[in-house]
């Protein structure tokens, strides 16, 4: 299966710059792809495909408007935010466990360093 | 406004929303086991999104359903009878062939209900449905674009497309079950178009692309009797089981024939293949009541 180069802008102003590759066995597919795959979390106003190794004038732009590029919907339950903070959580945590003498991770295997 | 057209309004939300709820679920089980990359990725898009306009369609349910209700109470809180989805939606899985079969089904019938509903007399039910069409386009190309290369060929991508197609048909049209109340959704033009009317619509939209890719024979072998697969128990109960119409071709189109008896998804009424997305959807849930993260 051919390999498509996929070229985003992230404002209209941009050039268009080279975001990443999906395998596709043909343009209409290839953009679908692109476009489900690189711009569905509001990464850029315009999305194009080109077969890899073809000159840059073989650019095929994609035709979904950049209103409804990357969804309409509400996407926060995307972001991972359960994890921040979390290392300061683990000191915290750990110093009061070393106060009764326990502790929540195993030894480090030999070599690892400190 | 009446109780009565409360409820009604209640059961038209929840079978859109929960179609949306479990046939997003199902999708999602497609995540890291698609037969290729790219796609596993588009797949598990359209899941997320299936399940984002749920949450919209819960959105406008909370308020009708008052005190001690949450989202995730209406989405995850609810027993297996409670759920309005039609029973295409929780179909396993299958195969790569039934899933896109099943997708281009469900949301070329999606195209036409969300189309008819932005134009219903309730604001907000429209408003959400003209957000909702935006993604849905996004669906719907998705579909139709795997249903012409499936079609296209090898000769085995063909089968399994052909094979899933006879297989979801039935189960497809009862997606255009009456609702319960329908008249008085009807009556107010919350619900611009009848089940049926929009059945009438969609089939011979279906047929159109069948007939295109010479797949309409799929058409021809469907029998007018719906899920007649016995419960565990070998019963097969009069009333617990969806006859769906007919399909016949008439005038160059394909049209329904005859109406729909006994019970399916629109009142409760679900297959087997429910319980087991209904413990996994909902398990965490209900073994942690009312936590939060």
């Amino acid at each position: 299966m051919d390999v498509w180069d996929v070229l985003g802008k992230r404002t209209v102003t941009d050039e268009w710059t080279l975001v990443g590759g999906v395998k596709a066995p043909d343009v209409e597919m290839a953009l679908l792809l692109a476009r489900e795959t690189h711009f569905r979390h509001k990464e850029g106003v315009a999305y194009a495909v080109r077969r890899r190794g073809e000159a840059a004038d073989a650019l095929v732009p994609g035709t979904w408007p950049a209103e409804t590029l990357g969804g309409v919907t509400d996407r926060s339950y995307r972001r991972q935010e359960a994890y921040a903070g979390v290392g300061a959580k683990l000191k915290r945590v750990a110093a009061q466990l070393a106060e009764r003498g326990l502790r929540i991770d195993r030894p480090r295997p030999p070599g690892s360093g400190s | 406004m009446t109780t009565d057209a409360d409820a009604a309004r209640l059961e038209l939300l929840l079978a859109l929303a929960d179609d949306e709820l479990i046939l997003g679920h199902r999708h999602s089980e497609w995540t890291g086991w698609v037969p290729h990359l790219e796609e596993d990725l588009a797949f598990s898009s359209i899941a997320q999104d299936e399940m984002a306009h749920a949450r919209l369609l819960y959105g406008l349910v909370l308020p009708m359903l008052g005190e001690g209700w949450t989202e995730d109470r209406v989405a995850l809180g609810r027993e297996p009878h409670e759920y309005r989805n039609a029973v295409l939606c929780e179909r396993l899985n299958r195969d790569w062939g039934y899933s896109l079969a099943r997708q281009f089904l469900y949301d070329t019938a999606d195209d036409v209900r969300t189309e008819s509903l932005t134009g219903s007399s309730w604001r907000e039910l429209a408003d959400v449905m003209t957000l909702v069409r935006m993604e849905e386009a996004y669906h719907l190309e998705h579909a139709r674009e795997w249903f012409g290369r499936l079609a296209g060929g090898p000769v085995a991508a063909r089968e399994h497309l052909a094979a899933g197609l006879e297989l979801a048909l039935p189960d497809a049209i009862g997606l255009f079950e009456p609702l319960p109340s329908e008249g008085a959704v009807l009556e107010d033009e919350v619900l611009p178009k009848s089940s049926e009317a929009m059945l009438a619509e969609w089939l011979p939209r279906v047929g159109e692309e069948l007939e295109r890719v010479s797949l309409d024979y799929v058409l021809e072998r469907h029998t007018p009797v719906g899920d007649l697969v016995p419960t565990s128990s070998g019963a097969i109960e009069g009333d617990e089981v969806l006859g769906v119409p007919g399909i016949v071709r008439r005038d160059g189109r394909w049209e329904h024939q005859g109406g729909f008896s006994g019970a399916g998804g629109r009142r409760g009424h679900h297959s087997e293949d429910f319980l087991g997305l209904w413990e996994d959807l909902t398990g965490l849930y209900r073994a942690h009541p009312g936590a939060t993260w």
